[in-house]
């Protein structure tokens, strides 16, 4: 019951927004006998939808920028995050991986199990374990499934379905998921908040232990592009506008990082470089 | 004229062997010890801030050298302040050209220009791409592909707990 009151509240509390951005009148009284009727109205437990959504998103990214041409790269790059990804509590979500042909220095990650760094992050790296521990921390994303969660916080998600399924039509129900999917999108570059970022690199660290590889990997990817964030360049603003900067996550990573030896492995003769 | 340099620079071939040199400094108060080990020998005892050249690194400590000594540092408390990426073709050591770091920083082998970086315009006015996505999806893997890839270089999946974060288990 509480959870329906919290809907119907949040739903109205962002209807003046939505009214604004959908550009159509609602009936308030039928979208709350509507929400009566739909007490399980989450996307979270339809990995369909979530798959739908990031599909969509990372569609609007490849848009911005296409993948790179190397097929190696490609699928090397698919096989090392596969087998991170294989690690995780969503293990059977059909992960896939891109780089993307964009000299910034970044990583993205959407809902559903989808995952881009940039050449020019992937050109900072020196070994295979660094490679799995940027994939890491935005596989990390996706295990809390962080951008979904502030999808559904902005009742874009409830809202939508709800139009989808109770007044659109089929063009209008379109024109929603194109708004749902272009937040999502700005989502890519806004970045997530600075809890999200610490716990996907706390999660990402013991993925990438669990694998096998050194989980010191992603600290020394932090530590390496770090001293990026003393300058304003143009590669590295966009990463420091949508990560805490990585001394800060340093900070947050090291009283958990005394419990790792760095036993595993970095593999550098086999990492595919660019 | 710059820009011709850096097209020129873009062409050489990738087949240059590349060594970072890392310099930054500890940022807090660590012994230098003489093993990449808690068991090491003290050689000097460092002060915050004091700057180090980054030359190795084993597990979870780094080889630095001070104005004095070389030994070993956990690499947690290290902040790396500049890379310069040296470039050894054909037998001669050449630092090419900047990328990454503030004055005096050099790196090298990639061409920095002409190419848009993604920024917040460009995702909100992309349109979605299928023929990019279909590529994207082409390179999907498999897990059981995937744990063949790992195993072909020894990795060997482990148990490890997370720490100060809660996961919910499901697909």
């Amino acid at each position: 019951m509480k959870k329906l009151l919290f809907s119907t509240l949040l739903l109205l509390a962002a209807a003046p927004v939505l009214v604004f951005a959908y550009g159509i009148s609602l009936d308030l009284n039928k979208i709350k006998d509507t929400l009566s009727a739909t007490q399980n109205l989450t996307i979270e437990d339809n990995l369909e939808q979530e798959v739908e959504i990031g599909r969509a998103i990372s569609g609007r990214l490849l848009g911005a920028h296409n993948l790179m041409t190397d097929k190696q790269l490609q699928e090397y790059v698919n096989k090392v995050g596969r087998w991170v990804a294989s690690q995780s509590e969503r293990s059977e979500l059909q992960w896939q991986f891109g780089v993307i042909d964009a000299d910034s220095i970044n990583a993205f990650s959407a809902p559903g199990g989808y995952i881009f760094l940039t050449k020019g992050l992937y050109q900072l790296l020196n070994s295979e374990a660094e490679l799995a521990a940027v994939l890491a921390h935005e596989i990390g994303h996706v295990v809390q499934k962080h951008q979904l969660k502030i999808l559904k916080k902005s009742a874009l998600i409830h809202f939508g379905r709800l139009l989808v399924e109770t007044t659109l039509d089929q063009k209008q129900s379109g024109i929603a998921m194109n708004n749902l999917v272009g937040y999502g999108a700005e989502m890519l570059s806004r970045g997530l908040d600075k809890n999200s970022e610490f716990e996907a690199d706390k999660i990402g660290v013991v993925l990438t232990a669990r694998a096998g590889y050194n989980a010191y990997a992603l600290p020394i990817v932090l530590q390496e592009i770090g001293h990026a964030g003393m300058n304003n360049q143009s590669d590295v603003r966009l990463m420091f506008k949508t990560h805490p900067h990585p001394n800060d996550r340093l900070d947050k990573l090291a009283p958990g990082m005394e419990g790792f030896s760095g036993d595993g492995q970095m593999i550098d003769d086999r990492f595919y470089r660019i | 004229m710059r820009k011709l340099l850096y097209i020129f620079l873009f062409l050489i071939p990738f087949t240059a062997d590349t060594a970072a040199l890392m310099t930054g400094k500890v940022f807090i108060d660590i012994n230098l010890l003489d093993e990449p080990n808690n068991a090491g020998n003290v050689i000097e005892s460092l002060n915050a801030n004091t700057p180090i050249t980054i030359q190795q690194r084993q597990s979870s400590w780094s080889q630095v050298a001070t104005a004095a000594n070389i030994g070993w540092v956990p690499t947690l408390t290290i902040r790396i302040v500049s890379v310069t990426q040296q470039s050894n073709i054909d037998g001669a050591t050449d630092v090419v050209t900047e990328r990454l770091g503030g004055v005096g920083t050099k790196k090298t082998v990639v061409a920095t220009f002409g190419i848009r970086g993604i920024d917040e315009e460009s995702l909100k006015t992309a349109k979605l791409n299928e023929e990019q996505l279909a590529l994207l999806e082409s390179y999907q893997v498999s897990k059981p592909e995937a744990a063949q890839f790992s195993r072909a270089a020894g990795l060997k999946s482990k148990h490890v707990d997370y720490f100060d974060v809660t996961v919910e288990v499901e697909q």
